[in-house]
């Protein structure tokens, strides 16, 4: 089906609805391909965890081979769209994106996405960063460095983050000043252990970073 | 430029205007679900999840129905990278009485 571009659709008026409208925060959840992120994000939603997909262009993402656009796919586990057949004429891929809703009250829900870390998604990135309040990296302690363009990134654009070393019961110990000295973690990043498939700890990750958010509030950051 | 279809927040809400799709109004297939879908406020993101449609297809999708008034985009209140000290506490007394 094809559903190619519209003519300029113009201005949206963003509009009153009529009943109230609850209010929303919106938490990342970033870290490198297959550290968990659609883990804690299913563990603590309310709802089956959504996959949305953003098309990303040849334009968008920086490269111009579309042989390397194939082998984005196929490194991340991302979704192709199309075969891979007509990979030569194919322009766009597409990023799976994971979405999550947690609802506080009547007048006011939590929304959780899914960041990709890869550098090469960073335009995805400045999408869904618009608004959110703060960010969760999560890092496999045996795969530091996979975390480090997300870290970067929050660091770049001043955006609240915390650190959560996703470990499993067959993980090597680690001690978490070893990973902020490794990271080079700024000392007032928390940074936390937690296991992504347990909802008591990744609750306890969103509200060691809802408490960070409120205290760089308050010191005025 | 803030308001136009491609830069639909992901959480914006989406309302339908009325109770059924138009008859005879040449919607897409997936604008008839759309309206359906919507008869109570949607998020961008549920919506392209439940649609299984890309990102930017739903919102042009979404672009023409807001031009045919058919449905109405609000943008959630709070949504804001600067929340208030009670709106953060309140996320947190939620989390943890889940």
């Amino acid at each position: 089906m094809d559903f190619g571009p519209s003519e300029d659709s113009g201005r949206i008026d963003v509009m009153e609805l009529d009943q109230p409208i609850p209010g929303s925060v919106k938490i990342l959840v970033a870290g490198g391909f297959g550290v968990g992120k659609t883990t804690l994000v299913a563990t603590v939603s309310e709802i089956r965890p959504l996959q949305t997909e953003e098309a990303l262009t040849e334009e968008g993402i920086g490269i111009d081979d579309t042989s390397d656009l194939a082998q984005v796919g196929d490194t991340l586990g991302l979704a192709q769209a199309g075969d891979t057949s007509d990979v030569a004429q194919k322009t766009t891929t597409t990023v799976v994106l994971d979405f999550g809703r947690i609802t506080i009250g009547d007048d006011l829900v939590l929304y959780l996405f899914g960041m990709p870390g890869q550098n090469r998604f960073s335009f995805v990135r400045d999408e869904l960063s618009s608004g959110a309040i703060g960010a969760v990296v999560l890092v496999d302690p045996q795969r530091l460095a996979d975390s480090s363009p997300s870290i970067d990134y929050f660091a770049r654009h001043g955006t609240p983050y915390l650190v959560a070393v996703n470990g499993f019961d067959d993980t090597p110990r680690y001690h978490l000043d070893e990973v902020r000295v490794a990271l080079n973690l700024d000392p007032r990043v928390p940074l936390l252990s937690c296991d992504a498939r347990e909802r008591k700890s990744s609750k306890q990750v969103l509200i060691t970073l809802l408490e960070h958010v409120m205290s760089r509030l308050a010191l005025g950051i | 430029m803030s308001n136009r279809a491609a830069d639909l927040d992901l959480i914006a809400l989406v309302e339908a205007t009325a109770p059924y799709p138009p008859a005879g109004a040449g919607l897409a297939a997936e604008q008839t679900a759309i309206i359906r879908m919507c008869q109570s406020p949607l998020t961008v993101a549920e919506l392209t999840a439940y649609l299984d449609l890309p990102l930017s297809t739903v919102r042009t999708l979404l672009g023409e129905l807001v031009d045919r008034d058919l449905i109405v985009v609000c943008d959630s209140h709070l949504a804001s990278p600067a929340p208030s000290q009670h709106v953060l506490k309140a996320v947190i007394n939620g989390l943890r009485s889940l």
